[in-house]
């Protein structure tokens, strides 16, 4: 395929979407609703565990999409942290985990959410090397603050 | 636009995990005389201390009185796996053939919630 064809095709549109907005839209809808989902099957488990598994699930999802200025700014951590606690969920499952109809349902649904974070990762992030630059230019950022600030507490 | 579609989403996503959930429900069987009778509600066994024949095949009939799936995984003081019922999403009954054991106490706990543990004594006199 040749370039010109490559700018034909990204200027293709879904319903006055652009197709990498089209794509960013269906995207993100399907991480929430894949979050949803694993969160309504762990709240359907009971015990404080997996309604805290629900809970995490819930918040993030939730994060993906508000309209927060703040949570806009930062919704590649919450895009990363949202694969870490799946990762996390998933690996707990493998070493502890019941084996049964509901938890292969979910784990499956999970799999998929992984996939479609880091599709989003890749679109709007840059991949994960440059999630792992943010991340630790972010860490660095808070010690410095919190050095900063513990410095002018010595000093009073 | 996508915030109004959120309780759409989280509707689908109910009814996939109780879509689930039917699909494990059957009609409960009748409970044998002789049955060891294991019951699960409140997150918890509310039979904690049953009674078994030793030496010989006997049924087991696993009540899960709740909605959260439990099952009975019995083993013995060393930790080996002597019978591991499935996974039963409540309320329902399932009936189970648990295989001879030796006169013993055993502990069972359910996989799904390892918090969840009773004992079970196996001996000559029986149930």
């Amino acid at each position: 395929m040749g370039l010109s064809q490559v700018s034909h095709v990204s200027q293709v549109s879904i319903k006055g979407r652009s197709l990498p907005g089209a794509l960013s839209a269906i995207l993100r809808l399907s991480v929430v609703w894949l979050a949803l989902a694993t969160a309504a099957i762990h709240a359907t488990l009971g015990g404080w565990m997996f309604l805290a598994n629900a809970a995490g699930y819930t918040v993030l999802a939730v994060a993906m999409i508000a309209p927060i200025a703040f949570l806009g700014r930062f919704r590649w951590l919450v895009r990363a942290a949202l694969i870490g606690f799946a990762v996390v969920t998933i690996v707990g499952w493998l070493m502890f985990g019941a084996r049964f109809q509901l938890a292969y349902v979910d784990k499956v649904i999970e799999l998929m959410l992984v996939a479609v974070l880091i599709a989003e990762l890749h679109l709007h992030d840059g991949g994960p090397a440059n999630v792992l630059r943010r991340s630790i230019d972010l860490g660095a950022g808070i010690g410095r603050t919190a050095l900063s600030l513990s410095g002018r507490g010595v000093a009073r | 636009m996508r915030l109004r579609r959120l309780p759409a989403t989280a509707f689908l996503a109910f009814a996939i995990a109780a879509g689930c959930q039917g699909a494990e429900a059957a009609p409960a069987p009748p409970i044998p005389p002789g049955a060891v009778h294991v019951m699960a509600d409140g997150m918890a066994f509310t039979t904690t201390e049953v009674r078994a024949p030793a030496g010989r095949p006997f049924t087991l009939a696993f009540e899960n009185r709740e909605g959260p799936p439990h099952n009975v995984h019995l083993h013995d003081a060393a930790g080996t796996t002597v019978f591991q019922g499935e996974v039963l999403s409540g309320p329902a009954l399932r009936l189970a053939e648990v295989p001879a054991l030796a006169p013993a106490t055993y502990g069972f706990i359910c996989d799904v919630h390892p918090d969840m543990t009773g004992h079970l004594l196996a001996t000559e006199e029986g149930s």
